[in-house]
């Protein structure tokens, strides 16, 4: 009787684990994945989705991630394979895919030549030292893939091999990479499918940034859009044939020089048709490289000089001349060697190139992070003109204030700690989006017989459309270096001095900026499911240390005690009445 | 099932120990969190999260739910109030769930104070409240499940013994292995197929996707499945009385 008991109760426990484990199984096949992030990180985006659904031809994916690889990029391999796994559910047998070990040869000669094959299609090689049978042993891995669609072959590094990746852990890079995954996916099969890119230009003519410093933003934009550089030189279609716009967006950084006003037709013209512009335009004047040998420059205003303030107050912003200073600012260098010893430099916040952390939900500053800005000024809207949807994008931090030009910047106060009481006057708006049908800034001003001249096709109310206005030029400005008296751009929001120092957000704006003016919201969207970087306000922490531990020590423990007051309170009055 | 269960979570609080050990929790959380220096300290990482809790839980956890559970069914054993639970109308199962249950509860009373770290680093922010709400909630969710397994295997042990002590070190042990055991041995061959199986026996896996905020079906159905499998074995190991 009890063994049977004995041999029931066993049994009844191992059939029970038996279903468990049954259940395990299904599981693993029939699965659901619920993202909580609030950035919704680890999930598939629906303009992706729909990008897959409208595949007509096959897309094929070499990714060169086979064979054995470190942890590291084990882990990136099973993402990629994850996410072409995800596409495939969406497009089909339009997505096809092959992981390849590229060292996979015996014959070390042949290995040398694939490698070489792939350096040559553009794919970054990184090296990693293993440990092997006799020692270390350094191996090339290419963390990227070939993406094939008809005749047309792009490349996709995972990994961006760039000095703004320099002192980063290799799990942080995977980490990035990862998180980046879909959108440069995404932004790879449209360059491998599109047939007529979209065109952007760089306006010239009226000492805008030259070349080589917007070759970074250039370049990220090249590999979207067809990328001009356009000076208009007063003719009248230079930047719209008499049916159609010959650019889909405009982008005028840092203009330094006049704008005549046969030139402020033509732009102004090209909005009343439809056109799409960013304006990365600032009043400040100012040469940072005289600070390297004298200890103060002046800061004048180019307000005047520039002559479009009207045009811009008519669309419905003022830049207003005053530069923000801001206490979360980025670094300089000083040199902080010992008098007569070696120069020892180390960054230090500098107020006059605030840090921009976009804030609001808008698609083109959704976790773009933080932005580098220098001598930036402020922006206010203007006009109320009810046809015109204007938002803020980018506001400075509450760290603030204002100075006037023209004025005298002093880089001694560098070395002044910064007193928190001068930087009251709250969030500054920089940067805005504005959004609907503007005014032609010509608008009465010109006689009729042009006006009525047909060729001329003169539009006093602008077609629906879009521009940014930032109040910065310096934001699209990658610093440039000599090497070898070779002039070399590193990329946007590198820092000259310190390699370690990045701000990713420069790029991420812009790119976000240029693909919402050409209607490229997809984009928009997956760009901002970068990881967020979430801080905290270090201020705030350095004023309140002691009061934080204190806190955060006492109240739980104090909640406990509490807790067990009241228990014990209950427990008498329930047994004292007894 | 019910008044067992209030007994067993008052019976926690009426003694000293069990404000011991939830003070003990909160006070090393706080300490490595807000005082010591190192680079799960929230302040001097600067990032407004609090991981750190989702880090240092696990192993304060690993230490003070065995010491929660081993007199649950010990020290019934010893003082001989185990026989006098069974002769009540309830089922051996009613018995474990209640107590697992009333664990459980223990566990979510020493997580509810640590909301102040959350509100802190919510004001914190940079802007304020720049923290991620969804996130921090998933991993708050895989937190209870680890605990939970901690309760199972905690209950499990006391089971197994009337000495508190072997049942705290069977406990600790055992949720070791489960908590990183099976990863470290994975980690010696990480190439192979069998590794993979195995570290999927181990909770890091399943808890490091779960704390990040993704909730897969999958690691709920284990994290469940595991708490079952000791769960049943606890019961069967009650039943073996009347073998």
């Amino acid at each position: 009787m009890r063994n049977k008991l004995k041999r029931n109760h066993i049994l009844q426990l191992l059939l029970s684990i038996f279903i468990i484990i049954l259940l395990g199984f299904v599981s693993s096949r029939l699965f659901f994945r619920l993202d909580l992030t609030e950035d919704n990180r680890y999930s598939i985006h629906e303009s992706t989705q729909k990008t897959l659904e409208n595949l007509d031809d096959i897309i094929f994916v070499k990714v060169y991630l086979g064979g054995d690889l470190p942890a590291a990029f084990k882990e990136l391999s099973s993402s990629v394979l994850e996410m072409l796994q995800e596409f495939r559910a969406y497009a089909g047998a339009n997505i096809q895919y092959e992981f390849i070990n590229p060292a996979e040869s015996e014959d070390e000669k042949q290995r040398n030549d694939i490698a070489r094959q792939l350096i040559r299609k553009g794919l970054n090689p990184r090296t990693i030292r293993v440990e092997g049978k006799d020692g270390y042993v350094t191996k090339y891995l290419f963390p990227g893939a070939v993406i094939v669609y008809r005749q047309e072959e792009v490349v996709l590094n995972f990994i961006d091999d760039e000095a703004g990746t320099a002192g980063v852990s290799l799990e942080n890079l995977v980490n990035d990479a990862q998180s980046k995954l879909e959108y440069n996916f995404l932004n790879k099969f449209r360059e491998a499918v599109q047939i007529f890119p979209k065109k952007v230009g760089f306006l010239h003519g009226h000492g805008e940034l030259p070349r080589i410093d917007v070759l970074s933003l250039a370049r990220s934009l090249d590999e979207m859009y067809t990328v001009e550089v356009i000076d208009p030189q007063e003719r009248v279609y230079a930047l719209r044939d008499t049916f159609a716009l010959k650019f889909d967006a405009l982008i005028i950084a840092k203009p330094r020089n006049r704008f005549s006003e046969k030139e402020k037709y033509i732009v102004d013209q090209y909005i009343m048709h439809g056109g799409r512009v960013l304006w990365l335009v600032d009043y400040v004047d100012v040469s940072m490289d005289s600070l390297s040998y004298a200890s103060t420059t002046n800061a004048l205003s180019l307000h005047r000089e520039l002559n479009i303030n009207d045009m811009l107050f008519n669309y419905g912003v003022r830049i207003n001349t005053g530069i923000v200073q801001d206490l979360r600012a980025a670094p300089i260098p000083v040199n902080t060697g010992a008098p007569g010893g070696k120069a020892q430099f180390t960054p230090t916040p500098w107020v006059y190139f605030p840090v921009i952390v976009p804030t609001n939900n808008h698609p083109i500053t959704k976790n773009t992070g933080p932005i580098r800005t220098e001598f930036i000024n402020t922006i206010d809207l203007v006009g109320e003109n009810p046809n015109v949807k204007s938002t803020v994008l980018l506001k400075t931090s509450e760290y603030s204030r204002v100075v006037s030009t023209p004025t005298l910047i002093d880089l001694s106060i560098i070395n002044e700690k910064p007193e928190p009481r001068y930087y009251q006057a709250g969030e500054q708006d920089v940067a805005v989006l504005l959004e609907g049908t503007f005014p032609s800034v010509f608008r009465n001003r010109l006689v009729e017989d042009f006006t009525n001249m047909r060729q001329f096709r003169f539009k006093e109310v602008s077609k629906e459309t879009k521009m940014i206005v930032v109040a910065d030029g310096d934001i699209a400005k990658n610093p440039v270096v000599t090497r070898e008296d070779n002039k070399q751009n590193l990329p946007l929001g590198a820092d000259k001095w310190f390699e370690d120092i990045f701000f990713g957000g420069n790029q991420a704006f812009l790119l976000n900026a240029i693909n919402y003016l050409t209607d490229d919201n997809d984009l928009v969207a997956l760009r901002g499911r970068k990881l967020q970087l979430r801080l905290l306000d270090r201020q705030k922490i350095r004023e309140n240390k002691a009061m934080l531990r204190t806190l955060n020590i006492g109240l739980p423990i104090l909640i406990i005690l509490v807790f067990a007051f009241v228990f014990n309170l209950i427990r008498k009055m329930k047994y004292g009445r007894k | 099932m019910l008044k067992l269960f209030q007994k067993e979570l008052s019976s926690f609080f009426t003694t000293l120990t069990g404000y011991v050990v939830v003070i003990i929790f909160l006070l090393i959380n706080s300490l490595f969190m807000w005082v010591f220096p190192g680079n799960i300290n929230v302040l001097e990482s600067g990032y407004a999260n609090i991981n750190a809790l989702f880090v240092m839980a696990p192993w304060v956890f690993l230490f003070l739910v065995p010491a929660v559970t081993m007199r649950m069914f010990s020290e019934e054993r010893k003082t001989g109030t185990l026989d006098l639970l069974f002769t009540r109308p309830i089922s051996d199962l009613q018995i474990v769930m209640a107590k697992f249950l009333a664990g459980i509860g223990i566990v979510l009373i020493a997580l509810v104070p640590t909301l102040i770290y959350y509100f802190t680093v919510w004001l914190l922010g940079d802007p304020v409240g720049n923290i991620d709400v969804g996130g921090t909630w998933g991993s708050y969710l895989g937190l209870v499940f680890l605990a939970a397994i901690y309760v199972a295997i905690g209950l499990f042990a006391s089971s197994l013994t009337g000495n508190q002590i072997v049942s705290f070190l069977v406990a600790v042990t055992f949720s070791f292995v489960f908590y990183v055991g099976f990863n470290s041995l994975a980690e010696i061959n990480p190439v192979s197929e069998l590794s993979f199986y195995i570290a999927n026996l181990g909770i890091d896996k399943h808890y490091s996707s779960i704390s990040r905020g993704v909730v897969d079906s999958r690691d709920l159905v284990y994290f469940i499945a595991v708490i079952a499998v000791f769960l049943l074995t606890t019961r069967t190991v009650l039943q073996s009385r009347k073998w």
